[in-house]
């Protein structure tokens, strides 16, 4: 990849791909300094790092129309904590494993819309992070259509260490068919990439809308292959489904 | 060394040479102003300096390969490392002075900017502990 020019960055909030409607982003991963200066710290100041914290900045051209559109998620997720996930390129939610950043996050101040007479009307978006920011990967790709049930493409993203998690977002993004259709989207590991014999590790609640989840399960797992498996029901159903996966 | 236009500087943060992602080296080398102004002072400010408190704020240019910068600094979030940055890729001597010391990586910065954008991460992390030089 190397230095790269943004031209194609991947936003995804809640139940929604902003990055169609996003031209503008900025994602903070910071921690708190604590000071342990001492008599014997030579004069000069002594830090470590405290608690952590992160938060997104985004700006984007107004739309609304249904909950896949920004206006829509916004309001429908206001104070409320959803799942974030963000790629520096558009390879990144085409194939599983391409580089993502994900955690859960609070949305706090939004500008609904804006502009002057002749602009292009625009919201802007802060939001704070509710969990650890997870750099991890696309275990899913969201323009893939799934009709029925079957396993994703297998990722060694290692063993999670006692006192850390393996972060898991869903974003579904649309959803056809009539039934009721429904989603049901498990993360399972193995300690081997054929997966003979997985275990289940996270579970996220049936979908049936279009909608987010943010979940996590705790260390140790000495597991180091990971996928993603889905279960599709209804009457000629189809999904568009985004699931990120993350170590931290 | 006469005046010079800042072309090669170089830069390393935990014993990582990046030097080939990094554009803007800004290092601050700062005391805490103390004031002992007295009745005896004159009228003017009288002040001692107090503790260092150093900083070095850096423009990298993103690269998210393996084992490249998004990556080296993930891994270095949060801990106190080395580093070392002088302003020239010559020899370190009396002229060309290297400076070093621990920061805290207190910030990363994993996406920044808007369509079109050169992919960049500003950050500034504070030192722990004193800044050094040294020449040769």
């Amino acid at each position: 990849m190397g230095k790269l020019v943004l031209l194609d960055a991947r936003l995804y909030l809640g139940g929604a791909d902003l990055s169609g409607d996003g031209n503008k982003l900025e994602l903070n991963d910071e921690a708190e300094v604590k000071t342990t200066t001492n008599w014997r710290s030579g004069g000069a100041r002594e830090v470590l790092a405290g608690i952590a914290d992160s938060d997104l900045a985004a700006d984007g051209y107004f739309e609304a129309g249904s909950l896949a559109l920004p206006d829509d998620q916004f309001w429908a997720t206001r104070r409320q904590t959803v799942p974030v996930s963000v790629a520096p390129e558009g390879d990144g939610d085409t194939a599983a494993g391409g580089l993502f950043y994900l955690t859960r996050m609070l949305t706090l101040q939004r500008q609904v819309f804006g502009g002057g007479l002749g602009d292009v009307n625009a919201w802007n978006l802060s939001a704070k992070g509710n969990w650890p920011l997870a750099r991890g990967v696309c275990a899913h790709p969201s323009q893939v259509p799934r009709t029925s049930t079957a396993t994703g493409t297998g990722l060694n993203l290692g063993a999670v260490a006692t006192g850390r998690h393996l972060y898991a977002n869903l974003h579904v993004l649309s959803v056809a068919g009539t039934s009721t259709p429904t989603l049901t989207a498990t993360v399972v590991s193995d300690d081997n990439s054929n997966f003979t014999s997985p275990t289940t590790r996270v579970s996220f609640a049936a979908a049936t809308a279009v909608s987010g989840q943010a979940t996590r399960v705790a260390g140790p797992v000495t597991d180091t292959w990971w996928r993603v498996n889905w279960a599709v029901t209804g009457t000629t159903p189809s999904f568009l489904f985004l699931v990120t996966l993350g170590v931290e | 060394m006469t005046k010079k236009v800042l072309l090669d500087a170089q830069l390393g943060i935990a014993n990582n040479d990046l030097t080939d992602h990094t554009s803007k080296i800004e290092l601050n080398d700062e005391f805490e102003d103390k004031e002992t102004t007295t009745f005896g002072s004159g009228g003017a400010k009288e002040r001692l300096g107090g503790l260092e408190e150093s900083e070095i704020s850096i423009t990298f240019k993103q690269d998210y390969d393996d084992n490249s910068l998004d990556e080296i600094m993930w891994g270095l979030r949060r801990q106190v490392v080395t580093f070392a940055c002088r302003a020239d890729e010559d020899a370190v001597s009396a002229s060309n002075p290297e400076y070093y010391g621990s920061l805290l990586v207190k910030k990363w910065v994993p996406l920044n900017g808007a369509v079109g954008d050169v992919a960049e991460a500003d950050v500034t992390f504070p030192l722990s502990g004193p800044l050094q030089r040294r020449t040769s």
